[in-house]
């Protein structure tokens, strides 16, 4: 008992959510590579309490690399304290540094238990996944189908830029069209990684002269002119400044930011499908019998708000089978 | 037959055969004509005709080619017409390049064919491309299905797993836009088939719907795997589609040129057929010229000739006709005429040879007999032995014979011709005879045997019985009237002299019977159409036997002609007085206002009848009684029953001291009469074995022994179903017929004992017997001869029930009877006791074995106190007098119960069982089982009984609150929990035996709840919330009944 009050005394002071549920039948602990207001984080986890809220006490855990990248590695450290402490049935662990930080550092082939990831944008072999213990679901951009419904929108778009924060994440999204370009009906023109607001700010010419359309991605933890980390609402207002054409997000939350439309990958998706892939594990499936995955369930969302500022025409059918959404204040 | 040249038909033989030669020779000239013509003609046929023939011919084939060619050009659409038409086209054009000899048609017809050739060229290219894009076009769609199928059972999959499943719905969507768009596709690429010319303008937005097509499916590849690669594949589908349109908008192109040039080379040859049809046009219209100038010729020659053959032929005819028709044709109406006139003398000249002269001899014989026929009509009537006369239309007399001209006093029937009817003897009714003769000669039909006065010329007044018919003549138009009559005055008069005998009184010549009838008949129809009265009154003379005794018949028979005159005269004009038989009379006086009105008539007519008379020197005088009735009446009625009811009223007033009159009462009539044709019906229904016993159970309710059954008659009316006792017995109460049918009650209820014993069941049963009945002398044999009648019945089960309600009459006779009866072995009941006024003195003086408590006192044991107060007292009565009690009317568990409670276990009821058919009885014997409340109910101690009967208080207190609740009492009982009987109870008797035991307290706190709660709810309806106040009787029930449950612990009852 006293065991199970100071751990929790402890989980509040470092910071992480409290339990979903108390005497369920499975303890699981999540490790969130980013911070736990940022919206990726979110949909993750409403995708992870999906499954396992019924079933498990959940203990969440953020390395916050978005706001302190080089403090990731000390507070994986305390991830895997927390770990030993709580000696849960299962792991999840989200977004590429919470692998590099925690599972193949701590976990990987090391313990028994069975570990979780998703959000995962680079190869996993870079990560030496699968392991015994590791599986989980990649994420993958929907680059080529937000072209293709980009131009119903504006069939007069034939070329294609992209701009991501200079992480793990944009360079993995980098390797993804680098791959696959040949296959996009719309030609690419230029993938630029920046990490500085400014950096952003000088593209703007180049930008408006040869792009039809934007891609954004992974634009969290951009600095600012203060070198301040800026988040993703922050940064697409900047490009809305500065780049007047279509921008295009990979994510639902992005076109919710500013972003004009995009078949869009989920969080949800991604913490659902690992919660899945754990609850079976938990349930005594091997991992080994557990493929990799990845993100399948694209949906197309147009931002109501910045079509209508822009009047570009919707066509009915458009409009049919894609979500409509208002731009969030 | 006259020879063949002197005869009419001869001549005509001869002129027709100069005119067949006349037409043989107009045929030769014709046929001249016609032999020129068709020269002419066979230049035409040869060559000209051959030259338009050829130009159609080839025309014709032209057309057929251009068909095929236009069906060429339609059926650029994938199908097979173009392979089959193909070859045939071509080789059509080429036989036009062969046969045609014209230079400038043959130049035109080899243009046409290359232009046919590449048409054709161009035409297979686009079926073959369209036969492409079905194939991509099915494919497709199947594609599109197949993945709407796995999307469907995702959709269920994730559905059942609890997911989300926007995404799905997403791609749902999508599919059937792009099924939209394929279908959009396919009808645009249609729509260019049937209109070449809109190809080119289509391709365009038929290329972009692909592009658009191909843009949607590319967003499908981000789904799952199975779904991704089936996006993949729709995507090469749709590349290859759009293709596939784009060739064939090249190819449609190409065929819309194709078409263009193919048009130019038919113009072409259209213009080149044109002119060779307009060459062969001129040449045969010289030869038509020269055909018409040779048949004018001809028409001319005929034309002369054949006025001159008619002319001849008309003067032969003129010659004919005046020869042997006009002349000899006057003869013969000459003789006609001689013989419609009686003038025909047979000529002496020799007859002529010719048709005429059979004319003429025909008539000579025909003559002969007319004059016969003529002559024997004529003696026929002068000779018949009745009147005969005919008139022309203006009805003048034509003729009569012999007898009629005797009645008109003439001596020879050509003295009336001429004459009308005002100039005879009967000149009185001659307005009359020509009125119906007219109307027999206008309709036409007969008026035949109809009896009507004459006059005769000495004065003398006939009856003749007359027919008239009308007159015809060949064309059926009428043109006078024949008629016949005969004598019948003789008949007539003893006719009358029957007639009055039939009707009217020999002695005193009033109406008789027969008359009276008919007047009467003839009266009541007019009361009922003008609304007034009509009064019958039967008169009997009083003592007329002994002025008949007394005085001799003759002197009787003077008093009753005096006595009609004297009646007569006190009647009014169109009243009735008849005599019918004896001394009795009936008057019939019309037209009455009211009752009253007759009054001072019938007064007369009295008075009138008791006038004295002489005979022989001595004044005999009698008296009369009548009785009266009147017309209408709320019944139908018809003149008999009239009668009859005057009648019964005279016998009525006779009774009441003669000399005086007496009104018939209907409405005792109507009462006596339908009491009688109940009785009837009853004794009917008796003898029809419409009666039935039905038999209810009487029990131990406690112990559950069925201790036998009551016998109750039921009515199988045939018409009203089935009737209970209430419905007859009554209207043979005090008839003997109650005898009757109680007898046949104990001989069927003994009877079917019998029958229950065969069958295994013993069981007793009671009958219920009438005072009237039981006081029958002999009634005690009578029953010993039945139960002799079925010796397997033992008397101990026969009980009989005899009413406390009926009039016992003498008591020391009934106890007799039912010690009797008892000395016999049938035991005896007082049925429904406490009914009467001599209860107590029945249970004391009559030695029954049974009482049975009337239902009243149980149906309201529960609510009213004073009820249970006299079942408490009769139960003991019973054990005083050590009689068995039995409770009727039991028809609810908690009735039982608390008969059970005051001691009483044997009863009978709907609540046990309802009556039923002797069959059903058997049936309910073995299966009834008492309730469990009575198996296990109790009697209660002589201490508990006024907790039953506070218990009744306080359900007859609530049921009073409910009743002002209601809105059924205008105001509620009183409401102080210590002035209700319940609470006098508790304050008194209550408290003081159980005051100290705890139910006793629960019942007093239980008991202040529900005034409580009572002075609440009339508050309520006081102030006119009632709908408030009725949802608070549930509460109040609720409490009653738990105060009624604590009433029953052991604790207090024991």
């Amino acid at each position: 008992m006293t065991n199970c009050v100071s751990s929790w005394l402890l989980a509040a002071v470092l910071g992480f959510g409290a339990p979903a549920a108390s005497a369920a039948p499975f303890k699981v602990l999540v490790v969130m590579s980013y911070e736990a207001d940022n919206p990726w984080v979110k949909e993750i986890r409403a995708g992870v309490e999906s499954v396992l809220g019924p079933v498990s006490e959940i203990v969440y855990f953020h390395l916050n690399t978005k706001v302190d990248r080089d403090g990731g590695s000390r507070r994986a450290q305390e991830a895997y304290d927390l770990y030993q402490r709580l000696q849960p049935q299962g792991v999840i662990a989200a977004d590429d540094d919470a692998q590099a930080m925690f599972v193949v550092p701590f976990l990987r082939d090391k313990v028994g238990t069975p570990v979780m990831f998703n959000g995962v944008n680079a190869a996993p072999e870079q990560y030496g996944f699968p392991a015994s213990n590791v599986s989980g679901i990649l994420e993958r951009a929907h680059v080529r189908e937000s072209l293709a419904f980009i131009k119903q929108l504006l069939p007069a778009v034939q070329r294609a830029c992209f701009i991501t924060n200079d992480v793990p994440a944009g360079l993995a999204l980098r390797t993804q069209v680098e791959e696959e370009q040949a296959s996009y009906p719309a030609k690419v023109v230029a993938f630029h990684l920046v990490k500085r607001a400014g950096d952003i700010v000088a593209l703007g010419d180049t930008l408006r002269a040869a792009c039809d359309t934007l891609f954004i991605d992974s634009l969290e933890g951009i600095l600012d002119a203060d070198a301040t980390p800026m988040n993703n609402a922050q940064v697409v207002e900047l490009l809305g400044r500065i780049y007047p054409g279509p921008i295009l997000g990979g994510n639902r939350y992005q076109v919710d930011q500013g972003a004009w439309a995009a078949v869009v990958k989920t969080g949800q998706e991604q913490g659902e499908t690992s919660a899945e892939m754990l609850l079976r594990a938990m349930r005594g499936t091997p991992v080994a019998e557990i493929p990799v995955t990845r993100n399948s369930r694209g949906q197309r969302v147009i931002n109501v708000t910045a079509i209508e500022a822009h009047e570009i025409p919707l066509r009915p059918t458009v409009l049919r089978g894609a979500a409509l959404v208002r731009q969030q204040p | 037959m006259p020879p063949t040249f002197s005869s009419i038909a001869g001549k005509l033989l001869w002129l027709a055969a100069l005119n067949a030669c006349a037409f043989v020779l107009i045929a030769v000239l014709v046929g001249v004509a016609f032999h020129r013509i068709g020269i002419l003609s066979s230049e035409i046929a040869v060559h000209q005709v051959a030259a338009v023939v050829e130009n159609a011919t080839t025309g014709r084939a032209l057309f057929s080619a251009f068909s095929d060619m236009d069906l060429v050009s339609r059926s650029c659409r994938g199908d097979s017409v173009v392979e089959e038409i193909g070859p045939r086209l071509s080789g059509t054009m080429a036989g036009f390049a062969q046969r045609a000899t014209d230079p400038d048609l043959a130049d035109a017809i080899a243009g046409l064919a290359a232009a046919t050739t590449r048409l054709l060229d161009d035409c297979m290219t686009i079926n073959r491309t369209m036969a492409g894009i079905r194939q991509v076009d099915a494919a497709l769609l199947g594609e599109l299905t197949g993945l709407e199928n796995v999307v469907g059972r995702a959709l269920v999959d994730e559905t059942l797993a609890g997911k989300a499943t926007d995404y799905l719905d997403q791609i749902m969507s999508i599919i059937t836009g792009i099924r939209e768009t394929v279908l959009e596709m396919g009808r645009r690429i249609a729509g260019w088939e049937d209109d070449l010319s809109s190809r080119v303008q289509g391709d365009h937005s038929v290329a972009a719907l692909g592009d658009d097509l191909t843009l949607r499916l590319q967003t499908l590849t981000a789904s799952p795997p199975r779904m991704a690669e089936m996006a993949r594949r729709l995507i090469a589908l749709a590349a290859s589609y759009k293709a596939r349109a784009m060739e064939l908008a090249d190819a449609t192109a190409r065929l819309r040129r194709a078409l263009e040039l193919s048009h130019a080379a038919k113009d072409r040859v259209l213009e080149q057929m044109n002119r060779l049809d307009r060459d062969a046009a001129s040449r045969s219209e010289r030869v038509g010229s020269e055909i018409g100038v040779t048949i004018g010729a001809a028409g001319l020659r005929v034309l002369g000739f054949s006025i001159a053959v008619a002319l001849l032929s008309s003067l032969a005819i003129v010659w004919i006709i005046r020869r042997s028709i006009q002349r000899p044709l006057g003869q013969v109406i000459e003789r006609i005429h001689a013989i419609r006139d009686g003038t025909f003398v047979p000529s002496a000249t020799p007859p002529r040879k010719d048709e005429w002269g059979i004319i003429a001899s025909a008539l000579s014989d025909m003559s002969q007999q007319v004059t016969e026929s003529r002559n024997l009509l004529q003696r026929i009537i002068d000779t018949a032995p009745t009147r005969v006369f005919w008139k022309d239309r203006d009805l003048r007399y034509l003729g009569c014979n012999p007898a009629f001209a005797r009645d008109a006093g003439k001596t020879h029937p050509s003295e009336i011709i001429g004459k009308n009817d005002y100039q005879m003897g009967w000149a009185a009714q001659a307005e009359l005879y020509r009125a119906d003769d007219r109307a027999v000669m206008a309709s036409g039909i007969p008026k035949l045997s109809y009896d009507e006065q004459q006059t005769t010329p000495s004065g003398q007044t006939l009856w003749i019985r007359t027919s008239k018919v009308a007159l015809r003549d060949r064309d059926d138009a009428v043109f006078g009237l024949l008629g016949i009559y005969e004598d019948v005055t003789l008949i007539k008069e003893q006719e009358r002299a029957l007639q009055h005998i039939a009707h009217y009184d020999a002695l005193t010549g009033l109406p008789n019977r027969v008359l009276l009838a008919a007047r009467l008949r003839q009266g009541m129809i007019q009361a009922r159409r003008y609304g007034r009265l009509l009064a019958v009154a039967f008169l009997d003379l009083d003592g007329f036997k002994a002025v008949n005794d007394q005085y001799g018949h003759a002197a009787g028979d003077q008093l009753l002609i005096a006595a009609a005159a004297g009646m007569q005269q006190a009647l009014r004009e169109g009243d009735t007085l008849a005599r019918i038989g004896g001394d009795e009379f009936v008057a019939v006086l019309l037209d009455l206002a009211d009752l009253q009105a007759s009054a001072p008539m019938l007064v007369r007519l009295l008075g009138a009848a008791a006038r004295g008379v002489t005979v022989g020197g001595q004044v005999v005088q009698v008296s009369a009684s009548a009785g009266v009735t009147f017309y209408p009446q709320a019944d139908d009625i018809d003149p008999e029953q009239l009668l009859r009811q005057a009648d019964q009223a005279m016998y009525q007033a006779k009774l009441a001291g003669k000399n005086r009159y007496h009104v018939f009462d209907a409405a005792v009539d109507r009462s006596v009469r339908r009491y009688h044709e109940s009785l009837e019906r009853i004794r009917g229904a008796l003898a029809a074995r419409e009666f039935v016993l039905y038999y209810q159970p009487k029990v131990n309710m406690r112990t559950g022994t069925v201790l036998g059954v009551e016998a109750l008659i039921r009515w199988q009316h045939p018409d009203s179903g089935l009737l209970l006792p209430a419905a007859f017995l009554p209207a043979i109460e005090d008839h003997r017929l109650a005898v009757e049918v109680g007898e046949w009650v104990i001989e069927t209820a003994l009877s079917q004992m019998e029958q229950w014993q065969t069958a295994g069941l013993d069981l007793p049963v009671s009958v219920n017997v009438s005072a009237r009945q039981l006081q029958q002398a002999g009634f005690v044999e009578r029953l010993r001869v039945l139960l002799a009648v079925h010796p397997h019945v033992s008397p101990g089960h026969l009980e009989l029930e005899v009413l406390e309600t009926s009039a016992l009459g003498d008591l020391a006779r009934v106890s007799q009877v039912i010690d009797a009866c008892r000395g016999i072995g049938v035991l005896c009941a007082l049925d429904d006791f406490g009914t009467g006024y001599a209860s107590l003195t029945y249970m004391k003086r009559l030695p029954v074995t049974q009482i049975k408590i009337d239902q009243t006192f149980v149906r309201d044991m529960l609510h009213d106190p004073d009820d249970l107060a006299i079942l408490d007292g009769v139960i003991r009565l019973c054990v005083a007098f050590r009689r068995q009690v039995i409770a009727e009317g039991v028809e609810t568990l908690e009735q039982g119960e608390m008969l059970l409670q005051l001691g009483c276990e044997l009863a009978q009821g709907y609540g046990i069982a309802s009556p039923m058919p002797a069959a059903d009885i058997p049936r309910w014997v073995a299966i009834w089982r008492p309730d469990p409340l009575w198996a296990n109910a109790a009697a209660v101690s002589r201490d508990a009984v006024p907790l039953l009967f506070a218990g009744a208080a306080l359900r007859a207190w609530i049921a009073a609150v409910e009743g002002y609740l209601m809105g059924e009492r205008d105001a509620p009982p009183p409401l102080d929990d210590q002035q209700c009987a319940f609470g006098l109870w508790l304050d008194t008797d209550g408290r003081s035996r159980q005051g100290a035991r705890p139910a006793f307290q629960a019942i007093d706190a239980l008991h202040q709840r529900v005034h409580a709660l009572a002075v609440a709810l009339c508050d309520l309806r006081a102030q006119c919330r009632n709908s408030q106040a009725l949802a608070g009787l549930a509460e109040l029930r609720g409490l009653r009944d738990a105060v009624l449950e604590q009433l029953k612990t052991r604790e207090l009852t024991k």
